[in-house]
């Protein structure tokens, strides 16, 4: 087998491992974070938000997977994934010191 | 006897739907359909689903009615899967 | 780039698809049958025949027989199943001064004796394996599970993005033509029963919510005691004050039933006999859509309304309704039929999916008489879920009637059975040639089946003749329904038979649409 046939397979290997890293821990962290902050953003009472919320994380974390196995640039995928994290994570902590928790 | 009844409408509404579509006419009706037919058959068949949908809210509750107009829908498509596959069998 | 898209969702479905592929095909299963969970554990119980009464009488049946059997217990509960099984299950917490090993639940029939019934665990075994599994701890089981059954929606999602001309072929079954029979059987029964698939697969996840998502929760409460306070209030005993009579419960339950305008499904009873006693009263799971139940308090001793809790709010009703389109206990006769022929067709598309992996490669093999590790993999695998875990079924039904009745552990061991027959057919795949051990796992499956009504009447007295003799539908009906699989699996196997002494060749096979009908 080739060398250059060896680099391909080793490429596409790390190309899906880094696609299943994303679409798995990174996406559950991701997706929990957004999850939060619906909860803490949706009117009406506390109970009623956090399940709301809890009810949506499910199609927000199966579009996050589909979503990096679709796009064509692996490194823009975690880039972006771990900004909107972070933003989420950042709004997060925010709400949460001003608005408290029961 | 309702059930059998919105079973019946499915079926049918299905049979159209598919008659609708001309790489299934030469199975199901033995011939190609002229353009208005098919249109009919389209129009009809989804007249006749929303009949049904109509007849089993009102009869059994909206909620209950719309969850079993979507069962006896799948059916009614699957036995129509079912007769065509025979039909497209014998033809060939 | 749409096809880049499209291939790249295609590669993601058969993935997902086929890592989780054998799990999903025994959840759907043993989920499917949970529908009949009821029906099977009557089966499995042919020594109790209930009458079904009506439910202010066996509530009130059931607190005489605590009364005499528990008075000093500090709480009692009754549970019905509602109207299709007839019996209730009691529980109690017992007083101070009982012994350590004294009894805590009991089963009574509908006019409040207790049933002297073969120990078994019935077809709650099955409801329970589809989302606890067995041998795993039930914390890793629901995990599991639940990567399974988000692997599963997106394999929907990108089968629904990839799949070209859904609506073209919407129609089509071609038969005979190998390969392509077996997409059209894959296709067949994911598109036409899409709303079912997708909603049970969604709300499959949101009945363990919490488990994989405690986040939604943890935003707004830093005491997670208090949600669950306010979601699921449970009155624990009070303080005892000094004895007085239990007020009559059968009034109390006919007045809820007539506040809520539907039926009763437990009743919970505090400190009975004491004055600070309670009696709780609860709607039954089919009393409506949402599995939320709404409650009455009465004083236990003057039997005014001390409090209510009815469930309100979107998303409240939301969750509840996802929870109890899942779970489907309020729907009856045909809905609960379509309810199973739904599951089935999940089922066959899991199964159909994965056969057509083995097929698809099949014709892409360099040697097909060498097939790389991962192709057998696949294969052995293949036989050992979808012929395997029916088969395990049938065991497991068999076992019920050939183990002797009084021993104790009997349950265990009937469940032992049910994995000991399933690890049989995975064994046998792995040593016999695969075209061969399909044949004989399918015609072994069939034969186990067929013997389930057999056995029935040589050990019990409710044979099929028998019971539909005397019009008792559930006996009539589960026999009967082993026979139709059986003949669904006999078929499969004739099918497999034909095809391999047949044609013989590569991506010849046609699909086994017995397959489609009869895997449960």
């Amino acid at each position: 087998m080739s060398r250059a046939v060896e680099v391909l397979r080793g490429a596409r290997w790390r190309d899906i491992a880094a696609r299943a890293l994303a679409a798995v821990p990174l996406n559950y962290a991701v997706t929990s974070t957004i999850t939060v902050l619906i909860a803490r953003i949706l009117p009406g009472s506390a109970q009623q938000a956090s399940i709301g919320a809890t009810l949506l994380c499910f199609i927000i974390f199966a579009g996050v997977a589909m979503t990096a196995f679709a796009v064509r640039s692996v490194s823009r995928l975690w880039v972006g994934l771990i900004t909107i994290g972070v933003a989420a994570g950042l709004a997060d902590w925010c709400l949460i010191a001003w608005g408290g928790r029961l | 006897m309702t059930h059998l009844f919105l079973l019946f409408l499915a079926t049918a509404a299905f049979g159209l739907l598919c008659l609708s579509r001309e790489r299934h006419q030469r199975d199901l009706a033995g011939r190609k359909l002229a353009r208005r037919a098919t249109k009919y058959a389209r129009l009809g068949g989804f007249a006749i689903l929303a009949v049904a949908f109509l007849l089993a809210g009102s009869r059994f509750g909206w909620a209950v009615g719309a969850l079993e107009w979507l069962g006896l829908s799948s059916i009614g498509a699957l036995l129509t899967m079912a007769l065509l596959a025979r039909r497209s069998g014998r033809a060939s | 780039m749409k096809n880049g898209f499209r291939q790249s969702m295609a590669w993601l479905h058969t993935w997902t698809g086929l890592l989780l592929g054998w799990l999903l095909f025994a959840i759907f299963v043993t989920g499917t049958s949970s529908y009949f969970q009821e029906e099977i554990t009557a089966w499995m119980t042919p020594e109790v025949r209930s009458v079904p009464v009506d439910g202010p009488t066996r509530f009130a049946a059931a607190t005489r027989w605590l009364e005499r059997e528990a008075p000093g217990a500090s709480e009692w509960s009754v549970y019905s199943a509602g109207k299709r099984a007839a019996g209730m299950q009691l529980y109690w917490v017992n007083g101070p001064d009982a012994p350590a090993d004294a009894p805590t639940d009991a089963r009574l029939d509908g006019a409040g004796r207790k049933t002297e019934a073969r120990e078994t665990r019935g077809g709650e075994f099955l409801y329970r394996f589809h989302y606890d599994l067995y041998y795993i701890n039930w914390y890793w089981a629901r995990w599991i599970v639940g990567i399974a059954a988000m692997s599963m929606l997106v394999a929907i999602l990108s089968g629904i993005v990839t799949h070209k001309k859904i609506i073209a072929d919407f129609f089509l079954l071609r038969l005979g033509k190998g390969q392509r029979s077996w997409l059209d059987a894959h296709n067949a029964s994911s598109v036409l029963f899409l709303p079912f698939i997708l909603m049970i697969t969604y709300t499959g996840l949101v009945s363990l919510a919490t488990h994989y998502m405690p986040w939604g929760i943890a935003a707004n409460y830093a005491d997670e005691q208090k949600f669950a306070d306010a979601t699921f209030p449970w009155p624990a005993p009070a303080e005892r004050v000094g004895p007085a009579p239990l007020i009559a419960v059968a009034p109390l339950v006919e007045r809820a039933e007539r506040t809520w305008g539907v039926g009763a499904g437990s009743v919970r009873i505090l400190n009975p006999g004491d004055r600070a006693a309670q009696i709780i009263v609860s709607t039954a799971p089919d009393s409506g859509m949402s599995v939320r139940q709404r409650s009455l308090t009465f004083d236990g001793v003057t039997g005014k309304v001390v409090g209510a809790h009815n469930p309100s709010g979107a998303a409240t009703a939301t969750e509840g309704t996802m929870i109890g389109l899942h779970a489907g206990r309020f729907s009856n006769g045909v809905l609960r039929t379509l309810y199973f022929l739904s599951g089935l067709a999940g089922c066959v598309m899991v199964a159909t999916g994965l056969i057509l992996w083995t097929v698809k490669r099949r014709a892409k093999l360099a040697d097909p008489e060498r097939p790389h590790f991962g192709f057998r993999l696949v294969e052995k695998l293949n036989i050992g879920a979808i012929a395997g875990l029916p088969f395990a079924m049938a065991v497991y039904f068999l076992a019920n009637r050939l183990l002797p009745v009084g021993e104790a552990g009997r349950s265990g061991r009937e469940i032992a059975a049910f994995f000991i027959a399933w690890g049989a057919v995975f064994v046998w795949s792995a040593v016999r040639p695969s075209a061969l051990a399909w044949i004989e796992a399918l015609a072994m499956t069939a034969g186990a089946f067929a013997a389930v009504p057999l056995v029935n009447a040589l050990t019990t007295d409710r044979s099929l003749v028998t019971s539909l003799g005397s019009g008792d539908w559930v006996f009539a009906g589960f026999d009967t329904a082993m026979l139709l699989i059986a003949t669904g699996f006999g078929w499969a196997a004739a099918t497999a038979r034909r095809r391999s002494t047949g044609s013989g060749a590569a991506g010849g096979k046609r699909p086994a649409k017995a397959l489609s009908t009869k895997v449960a």
